[in-house]
Formats: C-alpha cells, structure tokens, sequence
C-alpha cells in the first residue's frame, strides 16, 4: 500500500473547512478537550460550538456505569448517531456518596441518585456544569422509589412513591408536597422494587407506568395533576407476569414478554384508541442467542443448587428498543422505523481500567438515556 | 493499474494521469463517482486523458479503488446477490486502515475530486482516531505545534473542567 509520509503532519495541510469537517465528527467530550491541541483547532472548535450543541441532537441510550473499589463512578452512552460508547463526564465531583445507578426518569441533561451514606437523602445535578443539589424525604422511614422529570433550565420533579403514600418534589419550591395515597392495587411491597430496578416502570406522556400487584391492569400517575389516575388498562399477556417489563418508545407504551420455558422474547405496544396490546415484534432467534448467558450462574444453597434466574431488561429511546441481560454487556436492538434488530458493538473496558483496583470493578447496563445539557464551553 | 469493469458491459472508459504522471484507466461509471470527474467528462468527453494534477499516483489508486467498488455496489447481477449494506461497511471499514498520512492525503483528494461518501468515510475515520486521545498524543500523531503558553493551557481546561476528567 502506497503511504505518502511527510516530515510535517499533513494534518496542518487542511484548509480550515476540511478540519471543521473532522472535528464535527467528534463526540462532545473528545472536542473540548481537542481545544488544547493548538489555536487553530481551538478556534475552528468553537466556531463549531453551535453544531456540537444543537443540530446533531446528542442522546445516549442505554448507559453503562462502572464504579470501582475506591467508590470512583464512571459511565458511557451508547451514541445513536455514530454507533459507539462514548465516555460523559466525571461523577467524581459529586459532593455526596452516591448510588451506583441513577433513577428513573434521569436523562433530560440532569441525574438523580440516592445519597448512600445518609438516609432519604437524594441528590439531582449536572454532570456538566457541577451543579448539584441535595434534598431529603422528610419523616419517611420506609424505603421510597423515585422516578424525575425535568423540564429544562436544569428544574426538575421528583416523585417518591412509597407503598403507603406519594409524595412530590419541586426544585422550584424547594419542598415536598404529599400528594395521596398509593392506590391498593400497586402497594403491597411491589411497585417500589418495580420502580426501583426499572423494571415495569416507563414515563411516557408526562405519565408514570406500572403494573398491578396481579400484573393484570397497567396503572399511572400523571405528573400533570400530581395525582394517581383511576385509568385501568388490562394486560391480557399470555405470559409469566413477573418477567413482564414496561417501556416507554416514540410516545407509546410497550411491555416486553419472556416465555420462561422457550425464551421467546416478544414486544406487545398498547394501542390507546382501543386500550389493548397488541403484539408488535418477536426476537429472533439468532439475537435471543446472542442475549442468553453462556452459562447460568449456579449458586449452592444449604438444601438444594439454585439457578439463578438472568432477567432480560429492555429500555426505550428514540425510536428504539434496547435488550440485554441483567449483568451482561451485550446488548442487541430493534429499530420501530426501520424494522430491523441490530447487535449493540461490544462494551469493552480497556485492560487498564480493570486492573486498575484491588476489586472487580461492578460495571454494568442501565435502563436510561441521558441528553446533554450544558453552559457554552467558552466565555463569549 | 487498471481497474476492470465487467467485462459483458461495453462500457466506455475514462483515462487519467496523477501528478507523478501514471495513467489511469476505469469505466465511465467509476469516474462518474467523482462529481468533479463527470463534469469534466461531460464537458471534454472520453477522448482525451484527464490529467489530476494534486492527487498523486498512490492515493488516487487508493480513491479508484474506492469508486470501482462504490460503482459495482449499485450494479445489479441476476445471477449474483446483492452486496449488502453490512458488506459495504466492512469493506470500508478495512479501505481506511491505512496510515494516519494517507488519510489527510485523502480527504484532499476527496474533497478536490468531490466524492462525498469517500469525504465523509475518511473524516469520521479521521475523528476515530482523535477520540480517546490526549491534546498530547493527538499533537505527536498528528506533528502539531504546540502554539499555547502553559498558562493558557491551563485556563482552557478550568473553564471546561468536565472534559479533562
């Protein structure tokens, strides 16, 4: 292969077009840091700013979070427009101990996590400009699962449902508002695990969803009124109702079915004029294979060997379903528009990133999306 | 070198010369890949050799080999499948695992010689490489002058902290 070396880069032979051309091609973080590089690419980055910040509309989903022994978090997006995991910006400067997975309903340029050191105390901010802000769920004892929505201009909405009560959280009002009672049919000890694991729990149309404690009727709380709604959809899925998760897609809600004997995985969107399901797309086989753990992890209990159970987990983006299993980094999707499943590339930690601790480091998949949202990265 | 077409399509063919002075002989079709080379032919004709007076011998082997291939993707063969659109990424894929300087080389080339779908392959290939990297690395890959005083290095990362992570 013919290789024309040159004593100087011809990199500096671009014209200033030509480098812009490159440089727009970089995912936001590789950018910035790309301004150091010299003047010119300094200069031609933040003539490109606008670009950066509007006209490809930057979202990651799903997300991978890796935290390591030292309690060290970092995460990756999984970036649509060019098909690779893109690293995001430190959690390090967090000022609190956090949970290692944000809860549901982050994404719209903010992050939520419980503060882990202190109890009901929760934590929303930033990543990009720092701003961080703490709150407690006062005079709540009982464990609480948090779902955010956020409006812009970094003011967001925290609803805490706990098995007896909801209550809300304005960042405008800086306080908690009790909102009522958790209906009967989704207490009983489920709804907050539910919420909690995001499983069975999708906001879709400024509505939170999930199912019954029998899994048979789809239930929600409309962030709107701030109120739980009487609205009954049943779930008429012929299937184990446990393994049943709720995903919010392109302004519909869809439920993912797993036959636990088969491991037929099909997707079920619920049609609103008529208020039923009804069954949209089947995995075929060749990506169910691809998504089925090697080998199931055995856990030897006193009485008997366990198989532990690897939930599929699912989460909507776009117009996009993302599959995978629990633990695993392997992950396939479904385009709604073009109709086609495609294997996620491989998430790959560099051998330095993993050998870095004393501990494995826990890294894994989270059924999220996260949309930058930041200050312009120089002064004008 | 010389890049066939198939051989049942009487296909006219398009000679060039490269800087160094080669010649270059492809279909029309291929030639048509580049917006500048069809409307030089559509203006001189397939009589005359075309001369590429900035794109030397090596790289605008590399740029045919692109366009041939480009140009028999869109060929239809009954007795043939279709190439399909994952078989074009790999090929293109492995068409820019090539030395960092043959790259610039070729967007130059791909941009004096207007192929867009090369430009664009080649820019992203291009940007791949810078990703990951440090200001550092991305200067000595790339032997670009450091024209920043330290102080005014060190400004630029405090004002944009959350990338130097």
């Amino acid at each position: 292969m013919g290789v024309v070396l040159r004593k100087r880069g011809a990199m500096e032979d671009l014209c200033n077009e030509l480098l812009e051309l490159v440089l727009k091609r970089l995912p936001l973080r590789d950018a910035v840091r790309a301004r150091v590089v010299c003047r010119r690419w300094r200069d031609r980055i933040d003539a490109e700013q606008f670009h950066f910040q509007s006209s490809r509309c930057r979202s990651y989903s799903p997300l991978v979070f890796k935290r390591t022994d030292d309690g060290q978090h970092t995460w990756w997006g999984y970036n649509n427009a060019t098909g690779q995991w893109d690293p995001l910006p430190s959690l390090s400067h967090v000022p609190r101990s956090i949970s290692f997975l944000p809860f549901v309903g982050s994404g719209h340029g903010l992050l939520g996590f419980k503060i882990t050191n202190e109890l009901s105390n929760y934590i929303v901010g930033n990543p990009y400009t720092h701003k961080w802000r703490t709150f407690k769920l006062a005079d709540c004892w009982g464990d609480a699962a948090m779902f955010m929505i956020s409006s812009g201009r970094d003011e967001f909405y925290v609803v805490a449902v706990r098995d007896e009560e909801t209550h809300i959280y304005s960042s405008v009002a800086d306080g908690w508002e009790k909102v009522g009672r958790t209906p009967s049919s989704v207490s009983g000890g489920q709804i907050v695990t539910r919420i909690k694991k995001k499983e069975c729990a999708a906001v879709c149309n400024g509505c939170l969803y999930s199912a019954s404690v029998d899994g048979d009727m789809l239930i929600s709380f409309d962030m709107g009124t701030a109120q739980w709604t009487n609205d009954r959809i049943s779930i008429p899925i012929d299937t184990t109702k446990r393994s049943m998760q709720l995903l919010e897609c392109a302004g519909t809600i869809y439920a993912v079915t797993q036959d636990d004997t088969t491991g037929r995985v099909r997707v079920w969107g619920l049609i609103m004029e008529i208020r039923e399901f009804s069954l949209i797309v089947e995995m075929p086989r060749e990506f169910q294979e691809y998504l089925k753990p090697l080998d199931c992890k055995t856990t030897t209990m006193r009485r008997a060997k366990k198989v532990e159970k690897v939930w599929l987990k699912s989460f909507g983006h776009g117009h996009e379903f993302f599959f995978w299993r629990h633990r695993s980094l392997q992950a396939v999707r479904y385009d709604l528009v073009a109709q086609e499943w495609r294997k996620l590339p491989e998430f790959l930690l560099r051998d330095s990133e993993l050998t870095g601790g004393r501990e494995e480091p826990q890294v894994e998949i989270d059924a999220g999306f996260f949309e930058p949202r930041f200050e312009p990265f120089f002064r004008p | 070198m010389h890049f066939q077409g198939s051989p049942n399509m009487a296909e006219k063919r398009v000679k060039l010369i490269s800087s160094d002075n080669d010649e270059f002989e492809v279909d029309e079709a291929v030639a048509f890949e580049s917006e500048t080379l069809r409307n030089m032919i559509q203006d001189t004709g397939t009589n005359v050799p075309i001369s590429i007076p900035n794109v030397s011998s090596d790289i605008l082997a590399k740029v045919l080999e692109y366009c041939s291939y480009h140009a028999e993707t869109m060929e239809t063969h009954d007795d043939k499948p279709p190439i399909t659109d994952a078989q074009i990424r790999e090929w293109d894929a492995d068409f820019v695992d090539v030395h960092p300087a043959t790259l610039y080389s070729l967007i130059l080339a791909a941009n004096y010689l207007n192929i867009k779908n090369l430009l664009d392959l080649i820019c992203q290939a291009v940007a791949n490489n810078i990703r990951g990297k440090t200001a550092v690395e991305i200067r000595k890959i790339l032997h670009i002058q450091d024209d920043f005083t330290y102080e005014e290095e060190m400004e630029i990362r405090r004002e944009t902290k959350w990338a130097f992570d």
